[in-house]
């Protein structure tokens, strides 16, 4: 799930991918694009939505590429964009999917063990959650999280950290 | 302990990810669609919303100055005496009589109580027939007298499948008629008539009561694979909601309602997807009937005892599958082997209760099936070849109804008592008792 690209290299595409140049654009979000799909179906629960969600952030990103400052790292820029799509998704739909396949199979082939901790992630407030799904399952850094939920690098780990540690309980019984 | 809780969130993100498969191929094709998408030139979606607020702002102007005209004073509505819909109280025997609209044939009917029906005609009664017309027209005192025919939608040619074949009222003044691909509302009791306004290609069916109506669209044209849609309206169809997208290879073929808030869809096929709060939460179902039925049939009353009927490819009279076999005369699909099974945990687990193969306690035969569920353990098969059966002991007996038709096209219910069916020859049958008797009421021409 490693960003594959250096900054060096970033910075050329970027540049070329402003004024315009499709391939540049396309090796610069390319690579994000399955992260992003990762994280829309992390807050929506639908592929197809997540799908959705990502089509529509990347265009936001195209229009928006110029506005992104310089040495402003494009992956959690990206991945922010992901993120209000999401929330504007979330916002204004009335219906919530459940696949009851995919009940079936967390309810039936789970390790038990890990029962309490899926649990606890459940209970995480949404914005907790996302940053320990970026943080631990994108391998963003604190300061990319902190870019993607718009709040600042210390605000971040103290989310991370207090995530951490609602879901340490869960953890200490299983280790019993 | 950090990098083992890291691990563990690890593996548990993993799994809730698994149904995502392999991402390779969906991203490109995200990333391609996109592009595509970014070539929208931005000025015209400046101008639809800009469009947009300036009708909306010219309504709140035209409705301010309407309603100080008005004085704020009660308005009488004067219903014209065409109105297709007046309200009534006592409910007649249901008595419809000869064809009153000569020359136009019945296409569908929808039957609101024992007392109003609605039905969709045609001028088109072969395929010379140019152009052909639609239309509607209501009766409130069990067919004594009819209102003015109403014409819905445009002329279509004959061989069109787009043109109207269902009509479907769910209350006095909203109602619907549509076709392949094409569907129409009114919200004065069938005066006026107009295209429905969200973006749809195919439309699969529209059920509702009361001012909740869902409607369920496939917006992609023939041949190209994208999901269903189905759309929620919450005042009688003006206004829609933002469409969830179904599965993936599900199209809606049967469409119900159960209880308040309860509603189901199923493909022919037997996939289901169903929802017990009104569209807020909605689970696919898995269908038991192996990987290639012809056709499959669902019926459920309280959404936790379902119960489906999947049928096999028909047979064909005179031909033995040998390709020596050939039918002198065109064949007639008579019968097909049958399998029943029930649900009593809401799709999670399936059990066969039967099936028309030798020795399998089904009777019923035909190629066209109808089933309904009014309470569990109740159900009531009909089809196109045997009267109606029904079983009220979950499928361990069945009882054949004597006095029922010998050949239905389908049966629909208004509430867990009323029923209705259709027969083969177009002859309108009810129920009061949730489908345990049957009565015949008239029989009339079907379009052809």
């Amino acid at each position: 799930m490693a960003h594959a690209l250096t900054a060096d290299g970033e910075v050329g595409l970027r540049e070329r991918a402003a004024q315009g140049d499709d391939a540049a654009f396309e090796a610069l979000i390319g690579p994000l694009v399955e992260p992003a799909i990762r994280l829309a179906y992390s807050m929506l629960g639908d592929r197809w939505e997540a799908e959705d969600a990502s089509q529509e952030a990347i265009t936001r990103a195209w229009r928006k590429l110029h506005q992104l400052r310089v040495g402003m790292p494009v992956r959690p820029w990206f991945l922010a964009i992901v993120a209000n799509e999401c929330r504007n998704v979330r916002r204004t739909r009335w219906f919530k999917t459940i696949r009851i396949a995919d009940v079936f199979r967390t309810r039936a082939d789970a390790d038990l063990g890990k029962v309490d901790l899926e649990r606890a992630l459940e209970r995480l407030p949404a914005r907790d959650r996302q940053a320990i799904f970026m943080h631990f399952y994108l391998d963003l850094t604190v300061e990319e999280v902190a870019i993607v939920l718009g709040v600042s690098a210390s605000a971040a780990r103290g989310r991370i950290y207090r995530a951490c540690h609602r879901l340490r309980p869960g953890l200490a019984e299983e280790d019993r | 302990m950090m990098d083992k809780l890291r691990e563990d969130v690890r593996a548990v993100i993993d799994r809730q990810q698994e149904g995502l498969g392999d991402l390779a191929a969906p991203s490109r094709r995200v990333l391609r669609s996109a592009l595509e998408k970014r070539d929208e030139p931005i000025s015209r979606r400046t101008q639809l919303v800009a469009g947009i607020a300036a009708v909306v702002i010219a309504v709140l102007v035209v409705g301010t100055f309407a309603y100080v005209r008005a004085g704020n004073r009660t308005h009488m509505v004067v219903v014209p005496e065409t109105s297709p819909t007046p309200i009534v109280e006592k409910s007649p025997p249901l008595a419809i009589g000869p064809n009153p609209f000569p020359g136009l044939h019945r296409w569908d009917i929808d039957m609101v109580d024992s007392a109003t029906v609605w039905t969709l005609l045609t001028n088109c009664n072969s395929a010379t027939t140019d152009p052909c017309n639609y239309f509607v027209a209501a009766t409130t005192d069990g067919g004594q007298t009819w209102s003015k025919r109403v014409q819905v939608g445009p002329s279509y040619v004959p061989q069109n499948g787009d043109a109207p074949r269902r009509i479907h009222f769910v209350n006095a003044g909203d109602g619907f008629v549509y076709g392949g691909a094409g569907a129409f509302v009114t919200h004065d009791g069938g005066m006026t008539w107009t295209e429905l306004d969200f973006r749809f290609v195919f439309v699969k069916g529209i059920v509702g009561r009361g001012k909740t109506v869902w409607a369920f669209t496939y917006p992609c044209s023939k041949g190209t694979l994208c999901p269903s849609e189905v759309r929620r309206s919450n005042d009688g169809g003006r206004t829609w909601s933002a469409p969830h997208s179904l599965p993936l290879n599900f199209s809606a073929f049967d469409i119900g309602l159960f209880g308040a808030t309860g509603l189901f869809a199923s493909s022919a096929e037997g996939q289901m997807v169903i929802t017990y709060d009104g569209g807020n939460a909605w689970r696919s179902i898995n269908t038991p009937c192996g990987a290639n039925p012809f056709h499959a049939w669902v019926a459920t009353s309280d959404g936790i005892e379902l119960w489906e009927l999947c049928m096999s490819f028909p047979k064909v009279a005179g031909v033995d599958g040998s390709p020596s076999s050939k039918p002198t005369s065109m064949p007639v699909q008579d019968s097909a082997d049958k399998v029943l099974f029930v649900s009593l945990d809401g799709g999670l687990s399936w059990s066969r209760k039967g099936t028309t193969q030798a020795g399998g306690k089904l009777p019923v035969s035909g190629t066209q099936v109808s089933l309904a569920s009014t309470q569990p353990h109740q159900l009531v098969v009909a089809t196109n070849g045997t009267s109606i059966m029904l079983t009220t002991d979950g499928a361990s007996s069945w009882t054949k109804l004597s006095a029922s038709p010998s050949g239905v096209q389908w049966i629909r219910f208004t509430s867990p008592e009323m029923g209705w069916a259709m027969d083969v020859q177009g002859g309108i049958w009810n129920t009061t008792n949730g489908g345990a008797t049957w009565s015949h009421l008239v029989s009339f021409d079907l379009a052809p």
